[in-house]
């Protein structure tokens, strides 16, 4: 694959909405980040980090962006994401505040625990309309596979 | 001569050891999950295999992105009780 391929694979994954490939670049991004979330598989570390949040950031991890920095003591989960965090690093954090993926994963998505919960238990999410940024302004539908019902965030 | 007695297949999705350990396998979330893995724990318990390849994703656990090895072998003391 030469280079002008890659480049073009890579921009097609960043087409598809919802979604934000950890491809190299986020990795790169994402270093600081994730070197903080595999911090918190150690207990002593969970302990310092939740007796001062600010404290352990600045003194360990001051190579965090002001972005990442913030996603972290906002438990902004989607905004990690962008930011180059990686699920499976950031399970860790998770764990440590007491969250799980499914909790997770209904704050990235916008639509809370129990709509995600609900949708997954009806047969997940569509792809219909799920492709491509264009096809619905950019939203992720939130509509399941079994009954068609629309599980997103009702306001 | 070792003889191959079988091979299991199962998602790899680390929030199943999570899911377990919080005992929520009869949760309606994950119990249909949990439910695939009874014929493979009969099948376990019928024809003790003397020695069990596990091959898994580590997911970060035990690595960090400072060293990420394309193939690693995890050596234990402890033996599984089945």
């Amino acid at each position: 694959m030469d280079y002008n391929e890659i480049k073009t694979l890579k921009a097609k994954f960043e087409e598809v909405p919802g979604t934000y490939l950890f491809n190299a670049d986020r990795c790169r991004q994402g270093y600081w980040l994730n070197t903080f979330c595999s911090s918190m598989s150690k207990d002593e570390n969970r302990k310092a980090f939740l007796a001062d949040e600010t404290g352990y950031l600045d003194s360990r991890f001051p190579k965090l962006t002001k972005e990442q920095r913030r996603c972290v003591l906002e438990r902004d989960w989607l905004g990690m994401i962008k930011n180059g965090a990686n699920i499976y690093y950031m399970s860790k954090y998770g764990a440590t505040l007491g969250r799980s993926f499914q909790y997770m994963a209904g704050e990235m998505t916008g639509q809370g625990q129990d709509n995600y919960r609900a949708m997954m238990m009806d047969g997940g999410r569509t792809t219909k309309g799920n492709f491509y940024k264009k096809q619905n302004g950019g939203k992720v539908s939130c509509i399941s596979n079994k009954s068609g019902k629309d599980f997103s965030k009702q306001a | 001569m070792a003889k191959i007695t079988a091979g299991i297949g199962c998602s790899h999705v680390p929030a199943i050891g999570a899911a377990f350990d919080q005992g929520l396998t009869q949760d309606a979330y994950w119990k249909p999950l949990f439910d695939g893995y009874e014929p493979a724990r009969e099948w376990i318990k019928k024809y003790k295999p003397d020695v069990a390849i596990l091959v898994y994703n580590d997911h970060g656990s035990a690595l960090t992105l400072d060293l990420i090895p394309t193939l690693g072998i995890g050596v234990a003391d402890a033996r599984c009780q089945l």
